[in-house]
């Protein structure tokens, strides 16, 4: 028998037709089933035009059948509020069936009443709950647990004056296991909600909640292993037996059960010193039953993959994964490949770097062109992160430039820059290679490190007049970045080689003060000019410029790899809310979701101060006026209307625009003129290395806890 | 938790919704058609396959989230407020997913999953609507086994093809008992009073291997994801004790660097009626199985694999003209065969001629996907076929910046193989204990399938 045809919008006088003839006929109640199905249909559609069949509804009501009742119960959820007045016919149905003998309508009444927030539904809710949370059926007391939930939600007051967050608390002792875990279910809604409520468990009890987790249906668990964050150990032992206690939880099959028990289990070893020299094999079970979950479908993977990052961020020494592990599949989605990728950045080390740049290669020339310049990206950082490997990384990217695919070049670029600034003068054969291609560089990124490289190492460069030439023909249509690298380029150009340089020097400063609009350029331009204009600006001596090349041409300030320090409060807090939706985001809560409650780890003899990340290059320590760093993202990018269908890809376009309309971070990598008025850079720098980890670092900023 | 339920079919329509909680309006399912379904048909539509891009398995817009799954055409919608359990309700939408699946079953093959469409879905819509009130309590998922929800769910009797009873017939229907109290044991996957008046149990270790292999046939990667799942036709309250072979290990249990030369398994996760306590201290696997079909466990192994084929590539490319010479070499025992072998070759685009050549097998140039295709109805094990192949083509010059050449991207190899498990894991014993102490007959059987195989060359 198939449902479809039932499937369709109707009209109320036509069903209550149907009605008033199913009656006069034999077996009127199928008749009437179908009849209701029929209007179930119209709930789903959402037509809420059929509020006018309240009255015949609910005299339905009589007919001694379940099903029938089942099905009038979900139509007055969906349309009583649509009608209070004639809902009040309801109410004697539903005070005789709180009261009878089927459990199962017993908790429908209950379910039924507690749904509709009309007055008169709420006082008989409030009389019945009650009573039914003391109920002789397990099943009843459940429903009612999460009636009290419900209850809250339309009158927190008075929920909690009338006591009902005592009973319900009443039922966590519950003899049945299921009713304990589902009323800490409905517990975690109101302290969720509530400013004031907290739930707290004693030892006794949450080793009584523990033993539970062995013979309860797998949401049950997660409910059980919520409730444990709630147990503030007093001594590391305690800490050390619950953490054992939860291990088992880790081969379950279900991922919010795995997901759920790694939380509990970083939480409580907060409050034991070295966890991982105590308990051994702990970093590679959470490893071994993280890794495994990445077989589950890829939305799953996608979250376990977001936890590995924060993971790794904050507690690397309990984790312990095989880099390969993380290496694509042909046919991960996107946004599974993305986060491998920066798992794998994570993860690389002076040890495994052969293979991870191996791996990185192949992604570097798989068709997908968003991958292949991620895997370069990828690959400059490694260089600038691993100075061992840099030889090997830079052999790579002058591998791939050499096949003369325009979109690796761009990339490659961007990427070299970042490496001749890393290590001076170490990979000045890498410039040769790009300048044979500089003709496919078009973006705007890449177009601002090409000049700036033109800039820096003109004197090494054969043809550098006509490159210069080409790139600034598009001077006056260029992005502001590149007029702004530009300018600085062609003056070092002129300061180095004057003869070659004079001539592109006075054009580009000409354009940049008399046709260019934008203040920050023309005012660039007229800077530059004065400098080389100055009374000042030649030596003592009568040495060439000597004054201006000393502010120009001074030395970089060399870059790192990106800062690794991050906020540990904001790390603390995100372990404590693994598995969800903010650990996607991998920011702090309150910034994602201005409704939730923040969450910190509860004072304890026990507490351990929190273990230092060792950053990777102690020169990362940020700089003392992070603030000024110009463009913070937007706080929710995902607001973005209509891009915000991927926040993979709305975060790239807002670095993008957020470049653009910052002059001072691109001034980070123009030599000399950063150096003194943007001692800020080392920052921006650090967002371009890593855009997720900057995520955080930049949240930092904007915030100050 | 959840607050709202919404299930799109693949032009954008909701067929299906239940509110859960106070917190948003109905109309905020427009909001997912518009932000999520209408943005993907766009991208599918304008070409470049790049709709797949377009994803994230998450939207959040304020303080409401949008998470989904897609099913077949369908999609599934969960639409949460503030900072939620995202493991917990993906979990709840695939494990949705797959009971909606096993309730519109209409055949008996209980091991293949039936995706999900909009007509199944509108066909059993009064039921599907029943179903998302009992599997969720005020958004909190509180059981999504068929078996704990039969008790409650008054519409199953009237829709004969559903739950209908397996091959085996059952003697008693525990559904229909309305006035007694509902079975609230602990065990929520299974009733008690189940009835068969032949108890068997049937096993399937199924695996999937996933390698990455080189011209040489040198592996750079290998991993086995295996799967033990069951379909339990058991009377009462049995407890299953099941084993695996003796050199079998769980690699947490290996200390310093032992070599072992059997079965290691990196990792495994259960379903919710093993005991985990009792595995983590006795390394032994006990559990009342739920009726019917579950998964039992799933592992993943990475060493000491048996690979079943190998492959030489050679790949020669003269100017416009590329050369293929590639063997394949089937490393089981020569009495099994594979079935549907499928070996594909990718080519450069734009192929004016091709030829190919073969000791066995069929193959095909296919134009549309740009790849030699070579299927083998039958391979048995111990033997070695080639294939040469020949193709000219004209490199694709117009729009020069766009196009990066030919990228070789790996040869693929799809088949199916019974009775081999390429870990070597084999099931020793499975006892089933009940008080009425029946005996029960006991089916095994193994596959391997290959996951991604591909030889980069």
């Amino acid at each position: 028998m198939s449902d479809g045809k039932l499937f369709t919008k109707s009209k109320s006088v036509e069903l209550k037709a149907e009605l008033d003839q199913a009656f006069k006929k034999l077996k009127s109640q199928n008749r009437i089933k179908i009849i209701l199905k029929k209007v179930i249909a119209n709930i789903v559609l959402h037509n809420n035009e059929l509020v006018n069949l309240m009255p015949d509804i609910i005299s339905l009501m009589k007919i001694d059948d379940l099903a029938i009742r089942k099905m009038c119960f979900q139509y007055l959820i969906a349309y009583c509020p649509l009608a209070p007045k004639l809902a009040l016919d309801a109410i004697p149905f539903l005070n005789r069936f709180k009261d009878d003998i089927s459990p199962i309508m017993r908790s429908l009444a209950l379910k039924t009443m507690t749904s509709i927030p009309i007055k008169e539904f709420m006082e008989l809710s409030f009389s019945t709950v009650k009573f039914k949370l003391e109920d002789a059926d397990p099943y009843v007391r459940k429903i009612a647990a999460f009636s009290v939930s419900k209850l809250y939600q339309y009158d927190a007051e008075r929920t909690e004056k009338e006591g009902f967050i005592d009973s319900l608390n009443e039922l966590l002792y519950d003899k049945n296991q299921i009713v304990v875990s589902n009323a800490l279910a409905a517990l975690s809604y109101i302290t969720e909600q509530s400013k004031t409520l907290s739930l707290t468990i004693d030892k006794a009890h949450s080793l009584t909640l523990i033993s539970y987790l062995s013979n309860t249906n797998e949401w049950c668990q997660v409910y059980l292993l919520n409730s444990l964050m709630s147990y503030v150990p007093s001594t590391t032992n305690e800490a050390l037996d619950l953490i054992e206690a939860t291990i088992p939880s880790l081969q379950h099959e279900n991922s919010s059960v795995v997901l759920n028990a790694i939380k509990v289990i970083i939480y409580y070893s907060n409050y034991v010193k070295n966890p991982e020299l105590i308990l051994p094999s702990l970093p590679k079970r959470l490893g071994a039953s993280l890794v495994s979950l990445l077989s589950k479908p890829a939305e799953i993977q996608f979250l376990v993959l977001r936890n590995v990052i924060l993971l790794l961020l904050g507690r690397k020494e309990l984790l312990n994964v095989d880099v390969e592990m993380f290496f694509c599949r042909y046919d991960d989605p996107i946004y599974v490949k993305d986060t491998k990728l920066e798992i794998i950045y994570l993860l690389a080390n002076e040890s495994n770097s052969h293979i991870v740049l191996r791996e990185l290669e192949e992604y570097a020339i798989e068709i997908d062109v968003s991958m292949s310049r991620k895997a370069i990206r990828a690959f400059g950082n490694l260089a600038v992160k691993l100075p061992k490997s840099s030889n090997e990384c830079v052999d790579c990217i002058c591998d791939l430039i050499s096949n003369g695919i325009p979109y690796i070049i761009q990339e490659s670029v961007i990427v070299i820059k970042n490496i001749l600034r890393r290590y001076p003068r170490k990979f000045n054969f890498a410039i040769d290679v790009l300048v044979k291609h500089y003709k496919y560089i078009d973006e705007p990124d890449s177009k601002t490190a090409m000049i700036w490289i033109l800039g820096q190492y003109c004197e090494g460069i054969p043809d550098v007049y006509s490159i210069f030439e080409e790139f600034i023909s598009t001077f006056k249509e260029d992005p502001i970045e590149v007029q702004s690298a530009t300018l600085t380029a062609v003056t070092k150009y002129y300061l180095k080689m004057p003869q070659q340089g004079e001539a592109l020097v006075l054009k580009v400063l000409k354009w940049a003060t008399e046709e260019i609009d934008n203040p920050d350029i023309r005012d660039r331009g007229f800077f530059y000019w004065r400098l080389l204009s100055s009374e000042e600006a030649n030596g003592q001596n009568g040495e060439f410029q000597e004054n201006t090349k000393r502010i120009i041409l001074s030395n970089n300030p060399s870059i790192s790899s990106e800062n690794d320090n991050i906020d540990p409060n904001i790390l603390e807090e995100l372990e404590l809310n693994i598995g969800t939706l903010a650990s996607i985001y991998l920011k702090p809560v309150q910034h994602v979701f201005r409704l939730a409650n923040r969450k910190f780890l509860p004072q304890s003899p026990a507490l351990q101060p929190r273990p230092k990340q060792s950053p990777i290059s102690s020169e990362s320590s940020p700089a003392p006026d992070e603030e000024d760093d110009p463009a913070p993202p937007p706080l929710r990018p995902y607001l973005n209307g209509n891009q915000s269908d991927n926040f993979l890809h709305v975060r790239r376009n807002n670095s993008q625009r957020s470049s653009k309309l910052s002059l001072p971070r691109q001034a980070s990598f123009d030599s000399g003129f950063s150096n003194e008025e943007f001692p800020a850079k080392k920052g921006s720098f650090a967002q371009r290395l890593s855009r997720k980890a900057s995520m955080i670092t930049s949240r930092k900023n904007s915030t100050k806890y | 938790m959840i607050t709202a339920l919404f299930v799109y079919d693949g032009k954008g329509d909701v067929i299906m919704s239940k509110m859960y909680k106070e917190g948003v309006r109905r109309n905020i399912s427009d909001v997912f058609r518009i932000q999520v379904i209408s943005a993907n048909q766009k991208t599918t539509s304008n070409g470049s396959g790049t709709g797949k891009e377009v994803r994230s398995p998450v939207l959040t817009l304020g303080s409401t989230s949008f998470v989904y799954i897609r099913s077949g055409l369908l999609w599934i919608c969960a639409v949460t407020r503030s900072n939620q359990d995202c493991s917990m309700i993906l979990e709840f939408l695939y494990k949705l997913e797959a009971l909606l699946s096993a309730l519109v079953r209409e055949g008996n093959d209980s091991f293949s999953k039936v995706p999900l469409t909009d007509e199944l879905l509108i066909n059993n819509f009064a039921l599907i609507h029943e179903i998302l009130d009992e599997v969720v309590e005020f958004g909190y998922p509180t059981n999504l086994d068929i078996s704990g929800l039969r008790s409650h769910i008054t519409s199953i009797p009237n829709n004969g093809n559903v739950f209908k009873d397996i091959k085996n017939t059952k003697v008693t229907a525990s559904t229909k008992k309305e006035n007694t109290s509902i079975s609230t044991l602990n065990i929520t996957w299974r009733n008690g009073g189940i009835k068969y008046r032949r108890n068997e149990i049937f096993l399937k270790v199924e695996e999937k291997i996933n390698v990455i292999m080189n011209y040489e046939s040198e592996v750079s990667r290998a991993l086995v994801e295996g799967e033990i799942k069951m379909k339990a036709h058991l009377s009462g309250m049995p407890e299953c004790h099941f084993g695996l072979s003796d050199d079998s290990v769980f690699s947490t249990d290996i200390h310093s660097d032992h070599r072992n030369t059997g079965v290691t398994l990196e990792d495994c996760k259960f379903h919710q009626c093993v005991e985990l306590k009792r595995f983590d201290s006795e390394r032994s696997i006990h559990f009342i199985p739920p009726d019917g079909d579950f998964q039992m466990m799933s592992y993943r192994c990475l060493q000491n694999i048996h690979l079943p084929f190998k492959v030489n590539a050679q790949v020669q490319e003269r100017g416009s003209r590329v050369q293929y010479k590639l063997g394949i070499k089937s490393l089981f025992p020569s009495k099994l065969p594979a079935t549907n072998v499928i070996v594909k070759i990718p080519t450069p685009k734009g192929v004016i001629k091709s030829y190919s050549d073969t000791t066995s097998g069929k193959c095909k140039y296919q134009p549309d996907e740009n790849v030699f295709v070579w299927k083998f109805s039958k391979f048995f094990g111990e033997q070695s076929h080639t294939l040469t192949a020949e193709l000219d083509y004209t490199p694709n010059t117009e729009g020069g910046t766009r196009n990066p050449g030919w990228l070789r991207p790996p040869i693929t190899i799809d088949f199916e193989l019974e009775m081999f498990s390429s870990s070597g894991l084999a099931v020793k014993y499975l006892r089933v204990q009940e008080k009425s102490n029946y005996r029960t007959v006991k089916w095994v059987k193994y596959s391997t399938k290959a996951g991604s195989y591909e030889v980069r060359y």
